[in-house]
């Protein structure tokens, strides 16, 4: 079997020299489906391995455009359309100078997974440039920007294919970008995500990743019947996400007892309450001070200089900070005390050994990929409403995240159940995979 | 617009040719300058009054003329077409271009002496080197005091004398032998002043003209030899006419520093004259008994009254010559020093007087004597008879005086006159010098008050309006309360500031201090401004204390009180401990240094108990650390809301190029701009008790949280609004969101002309002070975004110009590019590096092992290098960083993603990358507020750069390196630790940074 890995892996590098970032990423995902495609021979006859690394449509071009001193500039602009067997081509652009093909297929191949397992119509993408935004005025990225579109406009479209942001490319890239594609399609459609909220774009997208992971913890606690109130929750992070997963997490009765940011972390055994809370936003939000300042205002809390919060007593714990934040050893002072649930708000924060350290002890364990899906969802929400022609409320969204994580939880329970354990990784690879592949099979060969 | 034309010297108004009996007289000098360095000779205007205690001397007519060049370039030109009789070139930096421009002119046989004049002092150090004496005649230190060109002057002219003066007039000749230039231009200038004032005295009992000249005759010689061998050879010339010889101990013979030639010297001479006067001097205490025993008066050279002892061993008990009134009987009334003495007294003495000195000519005769001529002719037609009055008569003259005085000083500085005192932009109160700082002030000033009207419309610049409290004030002072031995020997800061808050200001001042604060109605800024700080031609920020008081207090007895108390303490730091230690380190004494205080408005607006600007910054015509499109020259701004303290000390301000104002480059993302704008600001608190013993600015200041500033109304122009819904910043306070400061409305949005106007204002005062420079400023935006206000005038934004002063050291400027390195002795060189200046203290390197690195393990290193940090950081050892790929990439990929703070003893950071590993260097944007708010240098090497590559440009020495015996190392990482002090230089103009092997 591992063989046959090879085998293929070997034709994936003769056939794309060079682009060692996608071979990772092909070598990731087929590693860990493999069984599933031994125990399906459907996908193996209908190739379906070699049909999804190979992208739909890859568009490479040329963005002359100007700078305020009048240099003319000329950078390469890509668009990889990756896969369009769930929905539309989805996925971001990213201005960046790192920018090549290599990555960004690397990028559209993981995409295919994200983007299938949020169980929304969403196929996938992605696309930039190597036009480096740093150091260039608002003039010269607007120009930029309508140079990029008017190649990609005839590309795109909001049943073709929906860019969203990436690195380099915010509230501002995107607003350029849509009145370009507005003005030469002479169309006001849901063209691209990441809009500005009063042109366009959903509510909640600062929220949704940490809304998202909560809604997703517990649902991983009523596979053993148990619920979210009352629990304590270790949270890590101060940011976006583990600010709005905490405020979830209040709201859902819980008891927050950690925040914490890159110089150390805050325990507090009373809980951070919807007080401390907006203490907190305003502190990393408005103050953009160091979270330690927490214990001068609430000195029943303590803080851990250069720390984790991983020492702290609780039932789940969501690490919403960095990659790589959470090892071995941490993994099992969580163990020792008491907790039972771990969901990765943040990419990657769990080491492998972690993990490994985790499911052993028979530890709930999400990986980001599912967990922290709520962005991706809200994206594809943003879609919905532009082809509805409405804005809903935060609420709405709210409602709509909430099933959108349901769901995702039930797919990796659908396809990660190993008897009374629940593979989370396995269940998202493989569900994500499963959905993508038979759509793939069911629409023939195109 | 021809600035440099306008800082010209006035010339002397009148010359007529002399009738002399010395062969070689300085009549014509050419100066050749930059005018910002004309600008510290001329000072306030006071420089040919000063200049005529020399020139009188000899006859009427003799006062030297300046002609200024401003370059090389146009004194050669002016060479061509005039006459000169010495060339004295003024200048901050001495090179190798002194030299050829010396060569130039002396190619041609009747060449003038050329003399060079120092503007640093730190020039000094270096200078023998430089200097060739073959084709430069003299070579002198600028010491913040004008008698330094009597010095100069005078020195040549005896030189090209002596022979043919002791041959025809038998002349006396004093000899000095001293080798430091830095010591004998000050030496010079009091011993010339000594002998000065004895011929004046002479001259002012009314001898008459045979005498005098026979008395010129008499008037020795100073001759100044350099070594032993010229000292004796000096003197076996002269061995006759020998009057005295004053000489240092430590001096050299044979080419080589000997510390007891000084010794031999006076044996020398004492064999020759038993009782021939001989001063030694030395700066080791221990030479005094041997000094003694060779019947020679010693003084020692690090004693701090030491000029005062000069003065005594020269004294002869000589007066000024001094404006006498005098009744008809002939008894003195009172006197006058100067012109403007003379004014005041002529306003209040008898008229019994008035006619009588009127009657006799005796001011003209006076101003005839003191070379001004213009007036003097101006006077002397005029007959008591002319006049209805004698009131009308004293009214004349006074006029006369006060019409003269004006036409000096226009652009400049006004006199305080306590009837008039109201709205006047620059005034001093009382005589001697102005200082460094006030100085700057003074030329901003004289230089907007030259600019056409229309130069700045678009943002109208002014200098807030400024009272200079000038030297005298600090020298009676300390006299009158006698406090120069208490300071110069009191260690305590506390103790010589209650000291000083207890002692009385003189009578006049505080008549003066009270209008100030009887007309003054908004808080007043107090700075110091002191004498050395032009001569050291480097800022002295933070040094001596600057204080701000609200000036708030219904009754005027306590802002009276309040004044005095700042006035006081800012005389007080000069005495303090860190004031005296900079002194000691830039080899000045703490005598020589005297206080000027500058009197400010400050800049701002009242908001509840609160005063502040709405912002300030600091511009500076050279950006050390360009990213592109930023280029070097174009400059740098930092702003930040509120006083000026959040950017003098570094805290967070906005940074931006005046020439890019709409590019933060800085910023790779709004997440940056999110977490390094500013949060906080500084406010002027009007509550605060003031005068309290902390002598320091920042007792009277507070810190607010960015929301009070919303609330006064203060934020519309600089602050946007981040909008996560949007990621975007919004330009638009009415949305809900963090505030943060962008300064977009003014600068993207171009609502006031700020970016255009800063380069403008850099652009001209580059060109004034022919250096880079840097000036603060302080922005009032009036009502800018205000609803109006019925009953009152609309106010407009202005920009308020607060400092000026040279950008870095040109010492630093011109030791950096001076120094000279082998290839040999180097570790590294790049041709990318940001940063400026030697760093002479650093022992240590850490390096990343190029062998067994790869990117995968660029984690575990940076979180190694945290823990190592961690443990340099403790011992206080700062360090040289080394490693490969962009150094806090957030894609370890890409680097090592260290934070901040597991690097933060890096002084200098090095990327160097091994060969195959190619990563667009990171121009520092990840660390960037650290690294340009710390000074920490950044050199960049392209991938593969080595020792023994062909490139000279760029590499680093990794042989050598591996090579040393490591303190301390682990798989990836390796500690070197030296005994001797790696040379580290970074030149931000050519972007040019080296590294040497320990010294």
């Amino acid at each position: 079997m591992n063989g046959s890995v090879t085998e293929f892996m070997n034709q994936v590098k003769a056939k794309n020299p060079g682009e060692n970032e996608f071979h990772q990423a092909v070598h990731e995902v087929v590693d860990s489906i493999y069984p599933v495609i031994e125990a399906n021979p459907r996908y193996r006859s209908g190739k379906i391995l070699e049909r999804i690394v190979e992208p739909e449509r890859v568009i490479i071009f040329r963005v002359p455009w100007m700078d305020d001193e009048g240099e003319v500039h000329v950078n390469r602009g890509f668009r990889v359309e990756m896969n369009s067997a769930l929905g539309p081509f989805k996925g971001g652009l990213r201005f960046h100078p790192n920018v090549n093909l290599s990555i960004l297929k690397f990028i559209a191949f993981e995409q295919i997974f994200k983007n299938a397992l949020t169980t929304l119509p969403l196929g996938a993408a992605q696309g930039g440039s190597d036009f480096d935004p740093k150091g260039r005025s608002d003039a010269e990225v607007m120009r930029f920007c309508q140079s990029f579109v008017m190649e990609l406009f005839r590309h795109i479209g909001p049943d073709t294919d929906v860019p969203g942001t990436d690195i380099g490319v915010g509230g501002r890239e995107i607003g350029f970008l849509f009145g370009t594609y507005k003005k030469l399609a002479n169309r006001f459609t849901g063209v691209l995500t990441g809009k500005g909220s009063s042109w366009g774009g959903s509510l909640m997208r600062p929220e949704s990743t940490g809304y998202g992971v909560v809604y997703f913890a517990s649902e991983m606690l009523s596979t053993r019947k148990e619920k979210i109130a009352g629990k304590r929750v270790a949270i890590s992070g101060s940011g976006n996400v583990a600010q709005f997963a905490a405020e979830k997490a209040l709201e859902m009765g819980a008891t927050v007892v950690s925040l914490s940011d890159s110089s150390g972390a805050v325990l507090d055994e009373e809980g951070i309450d919807r007080n401390k809370l907006d203490y907190v936003k305003d502190l990393k939000n408005h103050r953009r001070g160091r979270i330690r300042e927490y214990t001068q205002i609430y000195p029943g809390a303590s803080y851990l200089e250069g720390q984790r919060p991983w020492s702290a007593g609780c039932d789940i714990a969501l690490p919403c900070a960095t990659e790589n934040e959470l090892n071995e050893e941490d993994a099992q002072n969580l163990i020792d005390n008491g907790c039972f649930c771990v969901a990765e708000g943040a990419n990657m924060p769990c080491e492998p050994a972690a993990i490994e350290r985790l499911r052993e002890n028979d530890v709930l364990f999400a990986p980001g990929k599912a967990a922290n899906a709520g962005g991706v969802a809200v994206s594809g929400l943003e879609m919905t409403q532009n082809s509805m022609r409405l804005h809903w409320t935060r609420r709405e969204v709210d409602e709509r995240l909430y099933l959108i994580m349901k769901e995702i939880h039930r797919t990796c329970v659908d396809h990660g159940s190993r008897g009374d354990f629940i593979d989370y990784v396995d269940g998202a690879n493989v569900g994500a995979f499963i959905r993508v592949a038979d759509a793939m099979l069911d629409q023939g060969l195109i | 617009m021809d600035l440099n034309r306008k800082y010209r010297y006035r010339q002397a108004a009148s010359v007529r040719r002399f009738n002399d009996l010395i062969p070689y007289r300085v009549h014509e000098v050419l100066l050749v300058s930059s005018p910002y360095d004309a600008f510290i000779l001329q000072e306030d205007g006071h420089l040919s009054e000063r200049m005529f205690f020399e020139y009188k001397e000899i006859s009427l007519s003799s006062a030297p003329r300046f002609t200024h060049a401003v370059d090389f370039k146009e004194a050669l030109e002016l060479l061509q077409e005039r006459r000169f009789d010495l060339i004295l070139v003024v200048t901050g930096l001495v090179d190798a271009d002194v030299n050829r421009f010396a060569r130039r002119v002396k190619a041609h046989p009747a060449a003038p002496p050329v003399a060079v004049l120092a503007v640093d002092r730190r020039e000094a150090n270096h200078v023998p080197d430089i200097v060739d004496p073959k084709v430069l005649d003299g070579f002198f230190v600028w010491n913040g005091d004008l008698v330094i060109l009597l010095a100069v002057i005078k020195t040549i002219e005896d030189r090209l004398n002596v022979d043919h003066d002791v041959c025809h007039g038998n002349v006396r000749v004093m000899i000095m032998i001293e080798d430091s230039p830095l010591y004998y231009s000050s030496f010079l200038g009091v011993l010339f002043k000594e002998l000065m004032r004895q011929s004046l005295s002479l001259y002012s009992e009314g001898l008459s003209d045979l005498y005098r000249k026979m008395y010129m005759q008499s008037r020795p010689k100073v001759l100044h030899a350099r070594s032993y061998e010229e000292g004796v050879e000096l003197f076996k010339r002269y061995e006759k006419n020998i009057l005295a010889v004053i000489c240092d101990i430590r001096i050299p013979r044979h080419g080589r520093m000997d510390p007891e030639a000084g010794l031999d010297f006076a044996r020398l001479a004492r064999r020759h004259d038993p009782e021939l006067p001989l001063l030694l001097q030395s700066a080791e205490g221990q030479n005094r008994t041997s000094a003694i025993a060779l019947g020679a008066q010693f003084l020692d050279k690090t004693s701090p009254s030491l000029l005062s002892e000069i003065r005594e061993f020269l004294s002869y008990s000589l007066g000024f010559g001094d404006f006498v009134f005098r009744t008809p009987d002939g008894r003195e009334f009172d006197r006058a020093r100067d012109l403007r003495e003379l004014e005041q007294k002529l306003a209040t003495i008898p008229e019994e007087l008035l006619h009588y000195h009127a009657a006799h000519n005796h001011v003209s005769i006076w101003l005839m004597a003191r070379s001004e001529f213009e007036l003097a002719e101006e006077l002397r037609p005029k007959k008591v008879s002319d006049f209805p009055s004698m009131e009308r008569l004293r009214y004349h003259l006074i006029e006369t005086l006060r019409e003269n005085r004006e036409r000096i000083h226009r652009g400049v500085v006004s006199d305080f006159l306590p009837d008039h005192f109201q709205h006047e932009p620059f005034t001093r109160i009382g005589g001697g010098y102005l200082g460094g700082k006030a100085r700057g002030i003074a030329f901003l000033y004289q230089m907007l008050a030259d600019l056409d009207p229309g130069e700045f419309d678009e943002l109208p610049v002014r200098v807030p309006q400024t009272i200079v409290v000038s030297t005298d004030e600090f020298d009676d002072f300390l006299t009158q309360n006698d406090l120069r031995e208490f300071a110069y020997a009191c260690q305590d800061d506390t103790e010589i500031a209650a000291r000083f808050l207890h002692s009385r200001l003189p009578e006049e001042l505080i008549g003066h201090l009270s209008l100030v604060v009887d007309r003054f109605d908004a808080p007043l800024a107090i700075r110091s401004s002191s004498l050395l700080e032009d001569s050291m031609h480097q800022p002295l920020a933070g040094i001596y204390s600057t204080l701000m008081i609200p000036n708030q207090d219904p009754d005027p007895h306590n802002r009276l009180r309040e004044l005095c108390g700042a006035i006081k303490l800012v005389y007080a730091s000069t005495f303090f401990q860190k004031a005296r230690a900079y002194l000691l380190a830039t080899g000045s004494r703490v005598e020589e240094e005297k206080m000027a205080v500058i009197i400010q408005r400050v800049v701002g607006q009242q908001s509840d108990r609160r005063f502040y600007p709405h912002f300030s910054g600091v511009a500076q015509s050279h950006n050390f650390y360009p990213i592109s499109p930023q280029r070097s020259e174009d400059g740098i701004v930092h702003v930040a809301l509120g006083l000026g303290r959040q950017v003098v000390d570094g805290g967070r301000a906005l940074r931006f190029s005046p020439r890019h104002p709409r590019v933060m480059p800085q910023f790779a993302n709004p997440e940056a701009l999110l977490d390094n704008s500013q949060r906080g600001f500084w406010a002027l608190d009007l509550d605060q008790e003031f005068p309290s013993t902390r002598a320091d600015l920042y007792s009277t200041l507070r810190h607010f949280d960015l929301n009070v500033a919303e609330k006064d109304r203060m934020l519309t122009a600089l602050a946007s609004v981040w909008v996560a819904d949007d990621q975007q910043f919004r330009d638009d306070l009415m949305l809900s969101g963090p505030r943060v400061i962008t300064f977009n409305n003014i600068l993207k949005h171009r609502s006031i002309a700020l970016a255009t106007t800063l380069s403008k204002i850099l652009e001209i005062t580059e060109r004034g002070l022919a250096c880079g420079v840097e000036v603060e400023f302080a922005c009032d935006l009036g009502d800018w975004g205000q609803p109006r206000v019925y009953g009152r005038d609309r106010r407009y934004p202005t920009l308020y110009l607060l400092q000026l002063r040279p950008l870095v050291s040109r010492q630093l400027m011109s030791e950096v590019s001076g120094m000279q390195f082998s290839r040999e002795d180097l570790i590294c060189a790049s041709r990318g590096s940001l940063g400026h200046g030697l760093i002479r203290d650093i022992r240590d390197v850490v390096l990343v092992e190029r062998r067994d690195w790869d990117a995968s393990c660029n984690r575990h290193i940076a979180r190694e290098l945290g823990e190592l940090n961690a443990r340099l950081q403790a011992d206080g050892r700062s360090y040289v960083l080394i490693g490969p790929g962009r150094w806090g990439s957030a894609d370890e990929w890409l680097g090592i993603p260290v934070q901040w703070a597991q690097i933060s003893g890096a002084r200098v950071i090095i990327e160097a990358s091994p060969s195959g590993y190619d990563v667009d260097p990171s121009q520092g944007t990840h660390f960037f507020h650290n690294i340009t708010a710390q000074g920490v240098g950044y050199l960049m090497l392209p991938s593969g750069a080595e020792k023994d590559g062909d490139e000279c440009e760029y590499f680093l020495d990794w042989g050598w390196l591996e090579a040393q015996a490591p303190t301390w190392r682990s798989r990836y990482l390796r500690h070197l630790q030296f005994d001797k002090p790696l040379p580290i230089v970074l030149d931000g103009r050519s972007g040019r940074g080296l590294i040497g092997k320990p010294e």
